[in-house]
């Protein structure tokens, strides 16, 4: 199942062996017309003869190389293109407008009649062709990469560079270019495609190149004598061409295609309840390791109604990692164990839709981007299933006015947005709120407030509470007990009032 | 060394800073301390000349000689992904010319200091921890031997371990490089010991300077008074830990 995805790259490597080794072993000059016309295959014209006398065999290995060169010629000069215009116009706001200005003219001039235009006046060979395509296919992918390079040059380590004394063909060659890398691969297999099946199109139309054979011009000329479909010569006249032209096109298309991992399939599993851990928060023999490395060992505890218990631990400790977990979020193979919410588990495979803010809610470290930027709160209040007058009860309990409801989350500052989301999280009387680092993104006064109200609101609904924290002076302070996680194991420490 | 004179900027309507005045002198740790959104790193991107001010001036006394470096807040950020971290590190000295062999050498030098095994060297940023990156991003800055540092929140993503670390690791720096260091934060606790001076900015106002012994013990402005008070509340509520 998995060499599948390596089929495609394996067929256009005998494509391009074919069109460039190829043509120096073919039996009949493709132009020599000595064979009888509408010859049926045999030992001697694998394919039979068209109906000028030609091998069809030999033209349609020309064919091959004519639509490969033409496919990347035109690629490589389009993506060349669109590279170098790409970066200017991004980094350079002068370059941009100029070029950005002829891009858009380009994209307004209707394609095909250009084409058609210019191929018809020229006479239509193959040069003519890979300049045309290639000055006419570079706007768009442009536009996507000058939107990549905008983006990057405000990036801090393109900054850091500039002041070290880099300078801007530097740090576009050396910073921004890498960057590019999948957008020009895309770029390149798409326009070889393109440029392909427009070569074939305009050949067919008979807007070819008379000096090379294509598979386009075949057809063109098949297609003159319609009375190969009479009988079954149009079975190797017609079909060789068309067939090599999917497959190409295809194999081209699926390239871009990576490799997905492989999906667990959803297993059913056991549930277990933990004995004497009904009515609360309850981790159970939890091992999580990522790429076999462990991050946490045969963690257990449990969190019991009403309680505030603080989880502590330096960075890269595991502490979000056990948030995931405890959040359900964690796939299935990474860890074992289980973790249940009075007695519900996590591990049952509605435990999202059932419990999800109504018995468990959590409060993320950052409330921004907690709340989706498109909708109003009151929207995102309501997705919770409660009513209106609920939400506006909910968020004077925090102390915000009720016209909060009314904003979008770019209008509130950092602080409204952080007792929104406490008001969010306690809005369905939850029984269990977890709660990772609430106030790492936050000064200390706003710290102070947050954690006031969470602690008076986890107090006031007898709501279990895991304060998930490397804040150590907030942890001594609020908590009935503090877990402390360290070389992949959870202990409990022991407090006594100061 | 560098004075900074009424300055003020506004974006569109909104005055950010308001008549800022103060100056940093040679060698000396200043930390510039305010809560979010008092205008803390728009002083920073004013002094580097990323932007212009509205109104007043910057203005260096003595020679600028090595200019400054900015230390950014999130280290994730500020090394290209795609380089390994000994590209990076040896970027600011190959631009300027160095020969390759002596490059290494300042670095590993600069490592061994730093307490980080030279094996991160070979790896990508994604695989070093964010208070490696941050000390390497320090290490970087100072491979250009500026005369002033100004590290923005460069430690608010660490717990407060590493954070320590940090923070002496650049004192024991200062001294050794004669460089001034504007550390810009909103944690108190962190610096109380290392800072020379305090600056509080309330607002785009700077309300209170001076000796950062003085200021923490005897805060004259109201604000000033409820920061420390903010920060010191958990601390003064801490329950003991029994061993």
């Amino acid at each position: 199942m998995q060499k599948i995805y390596k089929l495609p790259a394996i067929i256009i490597v005998l494509f391009l062996i074919v069109a460039f080794i190829g043509p120096a072993f073919v039996p009949y000059d493709p132009f020599s017309y000595d064979a009888a016309a509408y010859l049926e295959p045999s030992a001697e014209h694998w394919l039979g003869t068209s109906q000028l006398g030609q091998d069809i065999f030999s033209q349609l290995i020309y064919g091959t190389r004519t639509s490969l060169l033409i496919g990347i010629s035109i690629a490589a000069c389009s993506t060349f293109l669109v590279v170098v215009l790409g970066l200017l116009a991004g980094y350079f706001s002068l370059a941009d407008k100029v070029i950005n200005g002829v891009a858009n003219i380009l994209l307004v001039l209707p394609d095909l009649l250009l084409i058609l235009l210019i191929v018809a006046f020229t006479g239509g060979g193959i040069e003519q062709l890979i300049i045309i395509l290639s000055l006419l296919s570079w706007p768009a992918y442009m536009r996507i990469v000058r939107s990549v390079v905008l983006t990057l040059k405000e990036r801090d380590f393109v900054k850091a560079s500039q002041s070290f004394g880099g300078n801007h063909f530097y740090i576009l060659r050396a910073h921004i270019l890498p960057h590019l890398r999948p957008i020009v691969k895309t770029k390149f297999i798409l326009t070889c495609k393109s440029a392909i099946l427009t070569e074939a199109g305009l050949a067919f139309l008979g807007l070819g190149d008379p000096n090379v054979v294509s598979w386009g011009s075949m057809l063109n000329v098949a297609f003159s004598q319609p009375t190969i479909f009479l009988d079954s010569s149009w079975v190797w006249i017609v079909l060789p061409p068309v067939i090599l032209l999917a497959v190409l096109t295809l194999s081209l298309t699926f390239l871009l295609e990576e490799k997905q991992p492989s999906k667990v399939r959803m297993k059913k599993v056991e549930i277990h309840p933990i004995q004497g851990a009904e009515k609360d928060l309850s981790v159970h023999q939890v091992n999580i390791s990522f790429d076999k490395k462990a991050i946490v060992n045969d963690v257990s505890f449990q969190v019991k109604r009403g309680e505030i218990v603080s989880l502590i631990g330096p960075s890269g400790s595991g502490k979000t990692t056990m948030a995931r977990a405890m959040y359900g979020l964690l796939p299935a193979g990474v860890w074992s164990g289980d973790i249940q919410y009075d007695g519900h588990s996590v591990k049952n495979q509605d435990f999202a839709n059932r419990h999800y803010w109504k018995t468990c809610a959590f409060i993320y470290q950052d409330a921004r981007s907690a709340f989706n930027p498109l909708l109003k709160l009151k929207e995102q209040f309501l997705e919770v299933g409660v009513t209106m007058e609920q939400a506006i009860q909910a968020v004077e309990e925090v102390s915000l006015s009720k016209d909060i409801l009314d904003k979008f989350p770019h209008e509130c500052s950092g602080g409204m947005l952080s007792r929104a989301l406490i008001a969010l999280a306690f809005i369905n009387k939850p029984d269990f709120i977890i709660a990772d680092e609430p106030t790492s993104a936050l000064d200390p006064i706003l710290k102070k407030e947050i954690v006031q109200l969470l602690v008076e609101k986890v107090r006031a609904y007898n709501v279990s509470l895991l304060f998930i924290t490397h804040d150590l002076d907030v942890a001594y302070a609020i908590s009935d007990r503090v877990l402390s996680i360290e070389n992949q194991h959870v202990e409990e420490e022991k407090l006594c009032h100061a | 060394m560098l004075e900074v004179r009424n300055l003020c900027k506004s974006f569109g309507n909104h005055l950010v800073l308001k008549d800022v005045s103060f100056d940093i002198r040679n060698e000396e740790f200043v930390c510039l301390l305010g809560e979010s959104g008092s205008g803390k790193s728009t002083i920073a991107e004013l002094l580097m000349g990323l932007n212009k001010p509205t109104q007043g001036e910057i203005s260096w006394t003595s020679d600028k000689k090595n200019g400054m470096q900015y230390i950014y807040q999130n280290p994730d950020r500020s090394f290209n992904p795609f380089w390994t971290m000994k590209q990076s590190l040896m970027e600011p000295l190959l631009l300027k010319k160095h020969p390759k062999k002596d490059a290494l050498e300042k670095i590993t030098a600069m490592m061994d200091k730093a307490g980080l095994p030279l094996e991160l060297l070979k790896k990508k940023p994604s695989q070093c921890s964010g208070g490696q990156k941050q000390r390497m991003g320090i290490i970087r800055a100072l491979l250009c031997n500026p005369s002033l540092l100004i590290a923005d929140e460069i430690t608010s993503a660490l717990d407060p371990q590493t954070e320590q670390m940090i923070i002496h690791f650049l004192k024991e720096l200062q001294s050794s490089y004669q460089m001034s260091v504007l550390y810009i934060t909103h944690r108190i606790q962190a610096i109380e010991d290392v800072a020379d001076r305090v600056l509080i900015l309330e607002n785009g106002c700077i309300v209170e300077s001076g000796q950062t012994k003085e200021v923490l013990q005897k805060p004259k402005h109201p604000y000033t008074k409820r920061l420390l008070d903010a920060c010191l509340y958990f601390e003064k509520r801490k329950k003991k830990k029994v061993v």
